[in-house]
């Protein structure tokens, strides 16, 4: 598994917030990290005891682009294109050519998204190519918290 | 979401005598998941995002390390995965190489997946 990041950069993280503002019209602006909305029933954001969830949930966060993704939907109210999620992908990658933002797409259509679906964290339309985050996920949301994310375009792809 | 215009399977060749289509992955532009993709849009005409998702196939991730963490020395190439997607034979093999058999040259495979795309 995939674990070569720093760890304890969380305050560089406000580069994030800066690319948000970069995605498009039907972004919102919320600012990572500070107002996410929560359930009041949702008492998830402990620890994770269960071992395989634990390997789940590495698993998901093992790839810089569903780590990016799962950043940037918990910013969002509603629904998100998947356009808009390869936006801020290949602009943190740092290549927005045609070739590097349709292969983008496809990952996300063809691996990175069925996986969040399957894991319960995002549902995902591909008729509409929209997705929206089913909760906000407490727990993956501090483990990302741990990894600096925002230079990610030395990443293999 | 679908650029058309975007890219196809960089240097997409048919090879007549194994009758597969060959396409190298190029590590630098791509990972073998979406290099597979673009091929197969490309062989059978539809939009990448038309096509069944891979993931629910074979582990995207899991195809893309057999390359990227390769073991090194002579070995090196002797990696390899075999999957059926789309009623073709994708083989994937850990120096690059991708080949693509259409379901004539290696069709002794029936049964072995559904094709409800």
């Amino acid at each position: 598994m995939d674990l070569n990041h720093p760890v304890a950069e969380v305050q560089s993280y406000s580069a994030v917030t800066i690319s948000i503002e970069l995605a498009g019209p039907s972004c919102g602006t919320a600012e990572y990290g500070t107002t996410m909305p929560t359930k009041v029933d949702d008492n998830s954001s402990g620890s994770i005891d269960d071992g395989q969830a634990v390997s789940a949930v590495f698993n998901l966060l093992s790839h810089h682009r569903r780590r990016v993704a799962i950043r940037y939907l918990a910013t969002q109210v509603g629904t998100t294109t998947v356009a808009d999620v390869a936006d801020q992908i290949a602009l943190l990658e740092g290549q927005h050519t045609n070739d590097r933002y349709a292969r983008i797409c496809v990952s996300l259509v063809h691996n990175h998204l069925p996986m969040m679906e399957d894991a319960a964290l995002i549902e995902f339309d591909r008729d509409q190519g929209v997705i929206e985050m089913r909760d906000q996920p407490a727990e993956i949301i501090s483990h990302l918290e741990l990894v600096n994310d925002t230079d990610i375009s030395e990443e293999s792809v | 979401m679908t650029r058309d215009d975007a890219s196809s399977a960089k240097s997409l060749t048919f090879d007549p005598e194994e009758r597969a289509y060959v396409a190298e992955f190029d590590n630098t532009t791509g990972s073998p998941s979406t290099t597979v993709i673009l091929m197969i849009a490309e062989i059978t005409e539809q939009s990448e995002t038309d096509l069944k998702p891979l993931y629910h196939v074979i582990d995207p991730d899991v195809l893309d390390r057999i390359v990227r963490d390769r073991p090194s020395g002579p070995d090196h190439n002797k990696r390899r995965i075999e999957f059926r997607y789309q009623d073709l034979t994708i083989r994937v093999l850990s120096n690059g190489v991708i080949k693509v058999y259409p379901p004539s040259t290696r069709g002794n495979q029936k049964g072995l997946e559904d094709s409800d795309t």
